[in-house]
């Protein structure tokens, strides 16, 4: 038992530090306070909005990948909501939440670009980009072989566990635990309570605790079911 | 509620444990931050979906594209672009074009009240009728209009966006639509 505890502890460190790297950006500035810079950038600072950018290019990029299942659409989706987080920094009302604010600006893109997907069905003007970019495949050239494998059994998992999640409840799990909102970020991004967060929330995890299909990835068995 | 350490927490407050600690009730607090077996427990479904969290960034494939830092397009021009833009655009110019060469004496009105315009046989605008009435009696079918054609919806972002309006409401702006604020 505190073998496990031990190992799970560790996952955990590893993924906080990723968590706190991936925020810190990829040369490295951590130390960096991003209010700060959200502040800078609201009074016209060019560089600081720059680096807000890249600090979070890749969050909302995986945000809507995940969400949309191309990666052209998604790359598309994200440079969306970059124009829009430079057109409209200056309304941001508090420094201190820019992160649920640009997730608040990803979920509505994401939500305007399933409604034209759907008129462009009904107009029978489908364009589908997932044929030609292997999508929603892990990236290309990602890892080795076996690791591509890795990758394509997780989506299938994935994709399977959240097909048996209401809408409420695949939004929150995705932003909780794949995209690491905290409850209050997600309260602010879903214009909902706590509490009611917490309920979809506790619902999701219901489900995921009695589902053995994705959790058992963790013990590294990849095989056929 | 009475807990002893025997009495360990159930699926479901491990559950609420790990969605928010706070709200469990004290006694279960209270026996969680002391019984390894359910810190333990708690820890595992933490890993788990931690780890789902892990493979998710690691699944996912690396962008390609470099975010291109614009403030976009002023909005008026914005608007010029979208589709009811363009046809007011195009309506304007067009009028513009018809002023131009009337100015220019190009272009003639009708001729004034007994004025005579050129002399057209009746049996040529006869002629010319009955070719129209045919073409629009006898227009090709659909399968050929399709080959030969423009479709009648083309897959236009300007004219998706003025059919499917895009959602901007978010609850941490404010001066939503006030002028001149926060552009870049």
């Amino acid at each position: 038992m505190g073998e496990t505890e031990a190992t799970v502890t560790g996952i955990i460190q590893t993924m906080r530090l990723v968590d706190r790297q991936s925020r810190a950006g990829p040369s490295g500035k951590g130390s960096e306070d991003m209010t700060a810079l959200v502040v800078r950038a609201k009074a016209g600072s060019r560089d600081s909005l720059e680096r807000l950018v890249d600090r979070f290019q890749e969050d909302i990029f995986r945000m809507a990948y995940y969400r949309i299942g191309s990666r052209m659409d998604a790359e598309d989706v994200t440079q969306e909501v970059f124009v829009q987080v430079c057109r409209n920094l200056g309304r941001l009302r508090d420094a201190e939440r820019f992160r649920a604010w640009i997730f608040s600006i990803a979920v509505n893109r994401v939500r305007d670009f399933h409604r034209k997907r759907r008129v462009r069905e009904v107009l029978g003007m489908m364009r589908s980009r997932q044929e030609t970019d292997g999508s929603p495949g892990p990236a290309s050239g990602h890892g080795g072989p076996l690791q591509r494998v890795e990758h394509q059994e997780f989506l299938k998992r994935l994709r399977r566990f959240l097909e048996g999640l209401s809408r409420a409840e695949r939004e929150v799990f995705q932003l909780r635990f794949m995209d690491q909102l905290s409850i209050r970020e997600m309260a602010d991004v879903l214009k909902k309570n706590q509490s009611t967060i917490k309920t979809h929330l506790y619902r999701a995890l219901a489900k995921f605790k009695k589902d053995p299909y994705l959790r058992d990835l963790k013990g590294g068995s990849c095989r056929e079911r | 509620v009475s807990v002893e350490t025997e009495d360990h927490l159930s699926d479901d407050q491990i559950i609420q444990a790990v969605v928010d600690e706070d709200d469990l009730p004290a006694p279960f607090k209270v026996h969680l931050s002391t019984c390894p077996r359910c810190r333990a427990e708690k820890a595992r479904l933490e890993g788990d979906l931690a780890f789902v969290g892990q493979l998710a960034r690691r699944s996912a494939p690396v962008l390609q594209r470099p975010m291109a830092l614009t403030a976009g397009r002023p909005k008026a021009l914005q608007w010029a672009a979208s589709w009811p833009g363009r046809m007011a655009v195009g309506l304007a110019v067009s009028a513009g074009l018809v002023l131009l060469l009337i100015g220019s004496g190009l272009l003639r009105l009708p001729y004034p009240a007994g004025v005579q315009g050129p002399a057209v046989s009746p049996s040529q605008s006869d002629r010319l009728m009955a070719e129209v009435t045919d073409l629009v009696e006898n227009p090709l079918p659909p399968v050929y209009q399709d080959m030969c054609g423009e479709p009648l919806w083309s897959s236009d972002e300007g004219f998706l966006q003025f059919i499917v309006p895009s959602t901007n409401s978010d609850p941490l702006s404010h001066d939503v639509g006030k002028k001149g604020v926060g552009k870049c």
